[in-house]
């Protein structure tokens, strides 16, 4: 009965349907201005927000921050599906393929060639390869990702070993590795199990992960497995890096900062944390020679424009904003990257400061070269820690552990 | 139904029909909810399964191709292999346990309400928060259960980063999470037995063990088959725990069939893969419960009555 002073049933069905049409709607309000989504920690976060606040106040073109700190190339995809895709996005090289291939980016090339203000001669060649796809450029590039080895000046003092500088070699390596060793307490070099931290073992030996059509996988192949080898006989046979058990779970970058290792393979990522905390002197060195050079990656990341995103003009504003010296040197001088530009690159902004050689940082760019991003690139990537996890610790020696290894990576290729 | 009221068309004042359309308006906000958040998805990856998909481009139709891969995987062995240690693991430590404390908790002792409560708690308690004090108490270098084991003089363990350890610590922490729920469901059942059945039992002369496996156990049937369906099903679907903790390893140790579908989906981003992992999965459980359903017979005694 009370029900009758409400609404009939039908009134109330169509008030129920406006509801929901109303909670629909709800999910797409038009945008103000332009979306633009990111990662990067708090500390990168503190950058980055004046710098668009900047632009907007120079151009008065708003910004809308999407910052995704965490899995971001998975929870762009899923952005991307839902049809929101961002106007400008921020894309690793490793994340890029699977994104350029869906024709999700605008091919920059052109806009780069005809813009007044900004050229590709403003970058560096291997950072434009980096953030190209199939001959075409999808990112205007940010930074540049490579390798050095960093290395505690004070045990080397202790030693009394002399620090290695640019072309030393595995030799050499060999060489000084015993004394920086004391069993149990402190070793030569870091061991990470991550492929992107061995590869340079691999490549400096001449051999890689896949081919350059990237439709094999080459690890199988004589001077891929030198380099495995090489790399796991570091702590399995010399016991010149910690074990899983001797490290328990630290990491190597704290190990380091530890003072327990002389050495190890890292990015210029650390350089912040480790000038506010260590407490010796360190500095930074070119990863040792092998038979093929010296050769680490060279990686990188950039904006990109989204190529059905309504605002071409101002997006593209956007890019050459954050792109411009001023705003890379505000990236730069926290000593967080390694700048996409020669001219940030050579000056105080990134060479100021420790490490003392930063310079290092930009003489392996030369032999550096960007890691192949076949579009199952994060399959593979599990597939290269799991199965090497048994080679690393010694259970299986490495041959027997890349056999199927790479039968089975050479599946994943085939089937893109 | 009257022949008066067929000719009257849409029947406005018919109070049959009136009557069905408030009740589907009372039922449509759970309709609603169901049908897109549950039905369609449901329908949808059905279809996806036969689909090779990547989220971005269109899907391609690729008939049963996603199932025949699956089955010729040896990680798909693998997960199952896992999938169905974890299962038993769980179910078996999660129904002993859960019944040996309900059996305790049905006495009459001090503080009974402080011990429901404690066992309880954990229930309630997110599993995030669950993983992070768990993964202090597994730490291999200030681990409390390493501190524990070294007074027995025994070696640090790498609880989490051993293959041979990871699977079952995760089962204990989930056992542990989930104990209180399974407890209170047999609680409920205990006290559901009437105490004249045992009384009568301790009169003819049986023992307390006597009585609880001739007696307890048999009324509890119902509640067993309940309890057993919900934490096969319950550990069928384990993710959470394997995502907060182990991300699937060391050397895939701790991928469990719920934690590769996710894997596939939206890491790997096969979607028509991880559909048809779904589904072979959904038809796993479908079968076992079928299977636990019809067993019923011989487990309660109780419906043999009625």
């Amino acid at each position: 009965m009370a029900a009758r002073m409400l609404l009939s049933p039908r009134k109330s069905l169509l008030a129920l349907s406006a509801a929901l049409a109303v909670l629909a709607g709800c999910a797409g309000p038009a945008r103000q201005g332009l979306a633009f989504s990111t990662w990067g920690s708090i500390d990168e976060m503190d950058i980055l927000k004046p710098i668009l606040a900047e632009f907007t106040r120079r151009t008065e073109i708003p910004v809308e921050l999407q910052h995704f700190p965490k899995d971001y190339a998975h929870k762009l995809r899923m952005v991307v599906a839902a049809a929101r895709v961002p106007d400008v996005m921020f894309i690793s090289n490793e994340a890029l393929p699977g994104f350029a291939d869906r024709g999700v980016f605008r091919d920059l090339g052109p806009l780069l060639e005809e813009d007044p203000d900004l050229g590709a001669s403003d970058f560096y060649p291997q950072v434009m390869k980096a953030m190209s796809w199939k001959g075409k450029l999808y990112g205007i590039p940010r930074d540049l990702s490579n390798l050095v080895v960093f290395y505690n000046k004070d045990l080397f003092d202790a030693a009394g070993v002399r620090y290695p500088e640019a072309g030393w070699t595995f030799a050499d390596l060999l060489r000084i590795a015993p004394r920086l060793t004391r069993p149990g307490e402190q070793w030569a070099i870091g061991f990470q199990p991550q492929p992107l931290v061995w590869t340079p073992y691999v490549w400096s030996h001449g051999g890689d992960i896949m081919d350059e059509s990237m439709s094999r996988c080459t690890l199988a192949d004589p001077p891929a497995l030198q380099g495995l080898n090489f790399y796991v006989d570091l702590r399995n046979k010399h016991h010149y890096a910690p074990t899983d058990k001797e490290s328990g779970n630290a990491r190597m970058t704290q190990l380091f900062a530890q003072g327990k290792l002389a050495m190890f393979v890292y990015g210029r990522w650390a350089v912040p944390g480790y000038r506010k905390k260590l407490t010796f002197d360190w500095d930074v060195a070119p990863f040792p020679r092998g038979p093929a050079g010296s050769i680490v990656d060279t990686d990188s990341s950039g904006w990109g424009i989204a190529k059905d995103s309504p605002k071409q003009e101002e997006a593209w504003k956007l890019v050459k904003f954050l792109a411009s010296r001023w705003s890379i040197e505000q990236f730069t001088k926290s000593g967080l990257i390694v700048p996409s530009r020669p001219d940030v690159a050579n000056s105080p902004a990134f060479l100021a400061g420790k490490p003392a050689s930063s310079q290092v940082f930009l003489d392996v760019i030369e032999t550096g070269r960007p890691q192949r991003v076949p579009m199952a690139y994060d399959e593979i990537t599990w597939e290269l820690i799991d199965n090497l996890a048994p080679a690393w610790t010694g259970e299986e020696p490495v041959d027997k552990a890349v056999k199927p290894l790479c039968e089975r990576i050479t599946a994943l290729l085939r089937e893109s | 139904m009257g022949v008066e009221s067929l000719p009257a068309g849409p029947s406005k004042g018919h109070p049959l029909r009136h009557e069905a359309n408030w009740a589907w308006l009372f039922i449509m906000p759970a309709l609603a909810v169901i049908g897109v958040f549950s039905l369609l998805p449901t329908v949808g990856s059905f279809a996806i399964s036969f689909t090779s998909w990547d989220l971005l481009g269109t899907p391609r139709w690729v008939g049963m191709d996603n199932y025949q891969a699956l089955l010729q995987d040896p990680l798909f062995y693998k997960v199952v292999g896992n999938t169905l240690w974890f299962v038993v693991l769980y179910v078996v430590l999660d129904m002993v346990i859960a019944l040996a404390l309900a059996v305790a908790l049905n006495q009459k002792i001090r503080g009974l309400a402080i011990f429901r409560t404690a066992y309880f708690l954990p229930v309630v308690t997110s599993m995030v928060a669950v993983s992070i004090v768990w993964e202090w108490i597994y730490d291999p270098g200030f681990g409390i259960l390493n501190v524990v084991i070294g007074w027995f003089g025994a070696e640090k363990v790498h609880w989490l980063s051993d293959p041979r350890f990871a699977l079952p610590c995760l089962v204990v922490m989930s056992v542990w999470k989930s104990l209180g729920y399974t407890m209170i469901l047999f609680l409920a059942g205990l006290q559901a037995i009437p105490p004249e059945y045992t009384e009568a039992a301790a009169v003819d002369g049986a023992s307390g063990v006597t009585r609880f496996f001739r007696i307890t156990m048999p009324l509890l049937g119902p509640t067993l088959l309940l309890v057993g369906i919900m934490a096969t099903i319950r550990a069928f679907q384990t993710f959470d725990s394997v995502y907060l903790m182990t991300q699937g390893g060391p050397r895939r140790a701790t991928t469990v069939v719920v934690y590769w579908l996710f894997q596939n989906a939206f890491t790997y981003f096969k979607l028509g893969k991880a559909s048809a992992l779904a589904y072979m999965l959904f038809a796993v459980l479908l079968a076992l419960t079928l299977m636990q359903w019809s067993l019923r017979k011989r487990w309660v005694h109780q419906e043999e009555g009625t």
